[in-house]
Parts: structure tokens; sequence; C-alpha cells
């Protein structure tokens, strides 16, 4: 009998490799035909139409990722990652939405994606932002509230105080890798990367975008006064009705 | 605009340069964006390299009827909220000179001195394009042209404009439902699946893919016209490679009426290879296309059938009758071409280098019956009698001549883009020639130009018995021509066009041996013209 469980078990564990490898092929395949002329063929960004891109696609042996709801530091969650690949991200990039990619290839190929930086398989399950069980209302006082923040933290230095991307740091501005990086005008959501509404907004804030220039405001103020910060983006440039699914 | 510091110095001068070119007109990037860019809100270098060449990226798009590679867009043709179009509107003006090694009357009413320059806008024209997704395998593309032709009437010079369909098509997409584009079909009238799209190249419309464009018979279309038919094409990629295939069969007459009843046959295989690293693609090609002329596709020459093809051919009246050069049989013409493209990035700099090299070949451009006797001009027999095509008997005691005009030219195209600021800027150079060997034709207008020099031997006039000599060849062309763009992008919708191109024998004329014409004979009456030309030219593009 205890050899018969051994022997399921042992199956059952060289089953599950071989799925994972099965998947991890399959993975590469619709890597290679889907988003290798960008992300390059060894995934380091840097594929045949790479060079033309304004925005550069991004390189998975660096694991580092722009949307996330983790703590800085920590990799994305399966779902961001999931979601970034089916909604695209925002217009000003060549990063389409695969929406139309079947659900098992999206998730083939993430794990594909995920299998080029070996922190994905060893690292802790990464931490959670936290987020508020509610989005709190929006008011004329936090909208009043979050003008003093957007000034008070200078983020006009970079976006502008009209948020045009005018500001007088704006032109500097560099990512990572040494590519010039521009702000997106935020009057125009559908621009934006990693969406436009309220609770996209919160998040992007809270988090930052990592490698880009767009800091992470996660323990400098606190989260009722992100929300007044998101308040005032939304109504002074974003425009309620007007948050632009990605 | 700068996007790596290896461009920064360059960047600079060119700005320098660009300002005083495009004054003004550097406003920040902004995104608009034509048909399928609009339908998935990406700017146009997602899919083109620089507008309308397509990248990579672009050509998978294609290949899986305008949806995402590995994608299978399934929503039903009645759910669809919009079918995307754009357009494009043009002018260009261009400065040119024309250099003529011709005393008399030159083409189209231009004056007669030996160097004359022309300066003008022209071809102010445009396009309108739709295309999309219906549903689960459906897909169509169409394309309007709108352009202004250049005609001559009255010896003024007229630009009626013309609407034209330029293709029209529908696609049944991933057949086996793969999403990966291994096999499709496509109906309707569609631009050849040639190794370079002549109507996607960056060159303007004074610089097509010269290979692409000879015409040597009547009746026959370029390799690049749109032809009508269907085609089954599609990708296999295993591992970093793929191959591409296309197999079409077209009428070959560009018109929906073919009285040839054979049909021509093209195919194209191209194998690409990518790499890791500065070398990014390399991709070599074969293409055939194997057609077929008959005489009744040549205007005003229907169905003859048998009772007349037999009168005709009766030697008695040969000497009499000038309609006598048909026949039922099919006259075969095919082109073989191989193609090479390399993808490079060095410096972050993009290079694509690209060739291809044609050998084509009409067995008799006259389409002559082979039983049929070759005669000469009525008439007199001198230069006056000659305005028609002749077939001729040297004389009927002698025996019969065969002749068959063979027509056969090489030819090809070099050249590379180089991307110079990413999203900005592109320089592309381009060097394309052709030799034709037994020139019989005018290979511009696919005109006979036997016609031209059939009547001369040094001075001597045929007659019935002295007719063209027959180890004549037609004697030999060689064009050239170089040309250099610069494409700029000063935001999206917009592109201007700078383009230098030069081009030694103009109109394609033949340089037979001296003693087939006569030095004071007008072009058109058998004196070869030789015409140089070289033009600056500026273009304005405007996509919506
Ligand atoms: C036409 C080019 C292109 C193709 C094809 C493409 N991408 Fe991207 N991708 C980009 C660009 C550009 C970015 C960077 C956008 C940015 O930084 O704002 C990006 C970013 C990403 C990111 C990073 C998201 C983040 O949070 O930082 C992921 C994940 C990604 N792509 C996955 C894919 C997958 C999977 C495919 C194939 C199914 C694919 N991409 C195909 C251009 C492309
Ligand atoms: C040091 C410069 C800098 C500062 C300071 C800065 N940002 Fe940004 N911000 C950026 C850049 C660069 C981007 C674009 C990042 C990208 O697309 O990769 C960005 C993007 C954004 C976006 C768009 C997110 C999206 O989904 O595309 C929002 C919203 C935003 N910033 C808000 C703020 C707010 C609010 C502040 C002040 C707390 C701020 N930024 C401060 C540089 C900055």
């Amino acid at each position: 009998m205890k050899h018969f469980i051994g022997i399921v078990l042992l199956f059952t564990v060289l089953s599950l490799v071989a799925a994972q490898d099965l998947d991890l092929k399959r993975g590469r395949k619709v890597y290679l035909d889907s988003c290798s002329p960008c992300h390059g063929i060894t995934g380091k960004g840097d594929g045949i139409v790479a060079a033309n891109l304004y925005v550069k696609p991004r390189d998975f042996t660096l694991g580092q990722y722009k949307i996330k709801s983790t703590i800085d530091g920590d990799l994305p969650l399966h779902e961001d990652l999931y979601t970034t690949l089916s909604k695209g991200m925002g217009q000003r990039n060549s990063m389409l939405a695969w929406a139309h990619l079947r659900g098992d290839d999206r998730e083939a190929v993430l794990a594909y994606i995920k299998s080029l930086y070996p922190r994905f398989a060893t690292d802790e399950p990464p931490q959670v932002i936290s987020y508020p069980a509610v989005v709190p209302p929006m008011t004329a006082k936090t909208i009043r509230q979050g003008k003093t923040w957007y000034e008070g933290i200078e983020c006009g230095k970079c976006h502008g105080l009209s948020g045009h991307g005018d500001g007088p740091s704006t032109a500097a501005l560099r990512d990572e890798q040494g590519h010039k990086i521009t702000p997106p005008d935020l009057n125009k959501p559908w621009l934006f990367i990693g969406g436009s509404t309220r609770m996209d907004l919160f998040r992007t804030i809270k988090t930052g975008i990592a490698g880009s220039a767009m800091p992470s405001l996660d323990g400098i103020i606190t989260d009722d006064q992100i929300w007044e910060l998101v308040d005032y983006l939304a109504h002074e440039f974003v425009q309620p009705g007007e948050q632009a699914p990605r | 605009m700068i996007h790596n510091s290896h461009f920064q110095h360059r960047v600079r001068l060119f700005h320098v340069l660009m300002v005083f070119v495009f004054l003004g007109l550097l406003p920040k990037a902004a995104f608009a964006i034509p048909a399928f860019g609009r339908k998935y809100g990406k700017p146009c270098q997602t899919c083109h390299v620089a507008i309308p060449k397509l990248n990579d990226f672009g050509e998978r798009v294609r290949v899986n009827g305008y949806q995402l590679p590995g994608t299978i867009e399934e929503t039903a043709p009645w759910s669809i909220q919009a079918v995307h179009f754009s357009g494009m509107l043009h002018e260009m003006f261009v400065d040119r000179t024309i250099k003529s090694g011709m005393a008399a009357v030159p083409p189209t009413g231009l004056p007669a001195n030996g160097q004359y320059d022309v300066n003008s806008f022209r071809d102010m024209g445009g396009h309108i394009w739709m295309g999309g997704v219906l549903g689960k395998h459906l897909s169509f593309f169409s394309s309007f042209g709108i352009e202004q032709e250049l005609e001559v009437e009255g010896g003024r010079f007229k630009s009626p404009t013309s609407v034209h369909w330029e293709q029209a098509f529908f696609a049944y997409n991933n057949v086996l439902s793969s999403g990966s584009g291994l096999l499709n079909f496509r109906f309707g009238r569609f631009e050849l699946e040639l190794p370079f799209s002549s109507l996607r190249r960056l060159s303007s419309a004074l610089a097509p893919y010269e290979v692409y464009n000879i015409r040597p018979v009547q009746g026959a279309v370029s390799l690049s016209a749109p032809k009508v038919g269907m085609s089954i094409y599609g990708v296999h990629s295993f591992g970093l490679s793929r191959i591409r295939y296309d197999l079409s069969v077209v009428n070959g007459t560009n018109a929906h009426f073919d009285t040839n009843l054979n049909k021509d046959l093209y195919a194209r295989l191209a194998w690409s290879q990518y790499f890791a690293g500065p070398l990014k693609k390399v991709t070599v090609g074969g293409l055939g296309y194997f057609g077929t002329q008959n005489l009744r596709d040549l205007p005003g020459n229907p169905f003859p059938n048998e009772a007349m093809i037999e009168y005709w051919q009766e030697p008695e009246i040969l000497g009499e009758t000038f309609n006598v050069h048909t026949t039922p049989e099919n006259v075969n013409f095919n082109r073989l071409g191989v193609d090479a493209s390399i993808d490079l990035v060095l410096f972050g700099y993009h290079l694509n280098f690209f060739g291809q090299y044609l050998v084509g070949h009409d067995d008799d451009i006259d389409m002559t019956d082979k039983r049929m006797p070759y005669f000469a001009g009525g008439g007199g027999g001198d230069e006056g009698g000659g305005d028609h095509l002749h077939k001729a008997m040297t004389s009927a005691s002698e025996g019969i001549e065969w002749l068959t005009r063979p027509f056969d030219y090489t030819g090809g195209f070099v050249g590379v883009d180089l991307v110079l600021i990413p999203t900005k800027l592109y320089l592309s150079p381009r060097l394309d020639w052709v030799n034709v060997t037994n020139q019989w034709a005018d290979k511009v207008n696919g005109a006979y130009l036997r016609q031209n020099i059939s009547y001369v031997v040094e001075g001597d006039t045929l007659s019935g018995s002295d007719i063209m000599p027959r180890n004549m060849t037609g004697g030999e062309t060689d064009i050239t021509r170089w040309v250099v763009q610069l494409h700029y992008h000063p935001i999206q919708p917009v592109v201007f066009m700078l383009e230098y191109g030069r081009q030694d024998n103009l109109f394609g004329y033949p340089e037979p041996p001296e003693r087939m014409y006569n030095p004071s004979w007008a072009a058109g009456m058998g004196r070869v013209v030789s015409v140089d030309s070289s033009w600056l030219m500026f273009m304005v593009m405007f996509a919506f």
C-alpha cells in the first residue's frame, strides 16, 4: 500500500512537472509568435521593431513591472500581469490589449515570461498594498485638500501645474534604462498605462511606476491623503465621466 | 524625440536642419491614428516602420487577417460596432530636369530643346482605405485611390481626377482555427504577395520598383498591378524560423473579364530566421509568375473563330490584309525572382537591407501565331506605309519566315531603410536597374516598338523581300535609377518626404544599333530617344 501511494505521488509530481514543461513550451510558442517582435526573442525588450518604438518594450529578464498592486520592491501579482496583458497599457505605447488571445494562451505566455526571471519562482508571495474596502466619497473638500498635496509634493515638477507634462524637470526625465521618458498629459486619461478610474489612480500613486521616474507615495502620505490627491486629479484633469477604459 | 544617448549629437544637427525645413512644425508628440491604429488605439510605429511600410509585427497582423498574431477575434459580424476606415491626402512638389538626346519632337508636347526644367505641384490626391475583421474568420480590405492623371490635350497639359478601386478583397482567415495564420484564402482584387510591396514602398510615384513595373506586351500587366483572382497564403512558424507562402491564381489582364482562358499562376515562398543580438532577422525568398497571353486580350481582338483564323492564315490574303496577327494559341511569359532582406540594429539604429533580383521572359511580344508568316508593310514599302503591325512573308516563292519576338530582361533593386530618429526620421536610398535584351517593346506603354523600327535599314526602304532583319535583337535597354528619400514624421498623422532621384533612360527606350533609325525622325516614328532625368521632390502626406 505504501508503495502504491508512493508511486501515485511520484506520478502526480512527474505529471505536474511535465504539465508545467508543456505549459512553458506552449508559452514559448505563443511568446515567439505574438510578443517577440517587440520584447525580443530572449525577452530582453530588444525585438526587431523595438528600436523604432518611442516607449521601449519591457525587458522581462529584469523582473521590473510598472503596473502592480504590491509594495515597492515586490514582484507583481499574477493577476496584475494578467490584467495588464488583457487590457493593454493605454494609447501612448505599443503594448496592445491581448484580450483576444485565448485564456490558456495568456496563462501560458505569462508563465513563460515569469520563467525568464528566477525570483518569480523563489520569492515569498508578494505583499499587496492596503486597499480601502470602499472607495471613499469625493467631495469639494477632498478635492481642495488634494490640490495642496499636488502642489506640496511637487507633482507639478514633472507633470506641470496644468498636468500637461510641462513641468520644469520634465524634459530631463530618464527611466532606469536611460531612455527618455515623458509623463502622460494628465488631461488625457486614455494615455494612462494603469487605467484611470479612481481606484486605478489610487494604486498608481501608492505604488508609483517602477523603473520610471514616477515615485511611490506608499508610507509618505496616508491612504486618506492619497485619496484626496486622487480626487483632485480626477476632478481637475481626468474629469469624472471621462474615465476611459484601458 | 531623443531616446538614446547615441542619437544626441546627431539629433541636434538634425533638429537644426529640420527647423529650417519645417519651420515651427515640431509640436509635441501627439498620437492621432488611422484605421487599424485607431481600432487598437496604438501609435503607427506599432505596425509600420514608416508609413506605409510595415514592420515585422505589422506583417504578422496582416497575415492574420488584421487581428493580432496568435489571436482569433470571436466578435459576430452583426455586433461589430464600427467599420474602420482611414484616408490619406498627399500633394507633391516636383522640381525635375529632363535631358533629352532627341532633336526633334519630345514626348508629350514638352519644348524641344535638349534640356528642360519642370517644376510643379502635382499628384494632389489621396486614398481611402477600409478594412477590418468581420467575425471569427472573415476579414476584408478595400482601397480607393484618387489621383490626378496627366494628359495632353490639344498640346496642353490637363489633369483630370480619377478614382480607381485599387484593391478590394475578402479573406477567410485561419481556416484551421489556429490563430497562427497557417492557412488563409482570399478573393478579389489584390496586390500579389510580392517580396516588397509596391503599394507600401517608401519611395514616391516617381520611383516605383522598376522590375515589378515592367510591362512588355500590350495587354499584359505589370507584376505590381493589383490582380483579380484568389490566393491561398499563410505562415508557419517553428522555433525561430518562419515560412511564408502564397499561391495565387489570377487573371493576368487585370480586367475582370479574362479572355485568354488560362489563368496566371503566382507562387512565393520565403524563409525568415530570427536571431538574438544585433542581427535580428534574415529573410530569403523566391517568386515565380507564370502567365499566358493571347491576342484576344488585346483591345479589338475579341474571339476569333476558327474560320476567321483560317482565313487570315491564307497566304494569298496576307498581302492585302493587315489584321492577320492572331492566334488562338497562348503565348507564355514568366518572371522568376529571388530576394533577400536583412534587419540589423546597430547602436540603436535599425537598418533594413533589402534586394530583389528578377528575370523576365516573354515568348513573343507580338503573340504571333507560330504558323503565321511575316510580311512587310503595305503601300510602297516605304516608311509612309508603316503605321500598322505586320506579319510578312519574305516572298511567297522563297518560303515563309517564321518569326517570334521574345522579350528578355533582368533587373532588380537594392536598398536600405535606416531609422535615424526612432518614430521620426528615416533615410532610404535605393538603386533600381533593368537591363532589357531583345527589346521589342516600349516597356513604359507596353506598345510595340517594332512598329517604330521595322521600316528602316540604313535608309533603305523595306520591300517585300527586304524585311526587318531577322537577326535584329531589338537592341538593349539599360535603365538605372537612384533615389534617396528622407521621411519625417513631425507628428503622427503627417509625413513629409524629401526625395532626390536620377534616372538614366527615363522612358526605357532601347538603344538599337545606329543603323536602325533615321535621326531626322520624330520620337515614336522609329527615332530612338534617350531621356535622362533628375528630380527633387517634396511631398506632404496627411493620414487621417
Ligand atoms: C508591438 C509591440 C509589443 C508587443 C507585440 C507586445 N508588447 Fe508587451 N509591451 C510593449 C511595450 C512598448 C511595453 C512597455 C510599455 C510601457 O513601459 O509603458 C510593454 C510592456 C509589457 C509588459 C509590462 C507590464 C508592466 O506592468 O510593466 C508585459 C507584462 C508585456 N508587455 C507582456 C506582453 C506579452 C505577453 C505580449 C505577447 C502576447 C506582448 N507584451 C506583446 C510592446 C509590445
Ligand atoms: C520625478 C518626476 C515625477 C513626479 C515628481 C511625479 N510623477 Fe507622475 N509620472 C511621471 C512619469 C515619468 C510618468 C510616466 C510613467 C510611465 O508611463 O512609465 C508619470 C505618470 C503619472 C500618472 C499616469 C499613470 C498611468 O497610469 O499612466 C499619474 C496619474 C501621475 N503620474 C500622477 C502623479 C502625481 C499625483 C504626482 C505627485 C504626487 C506625480 N505623478 C509625481 C513622473 C513623475
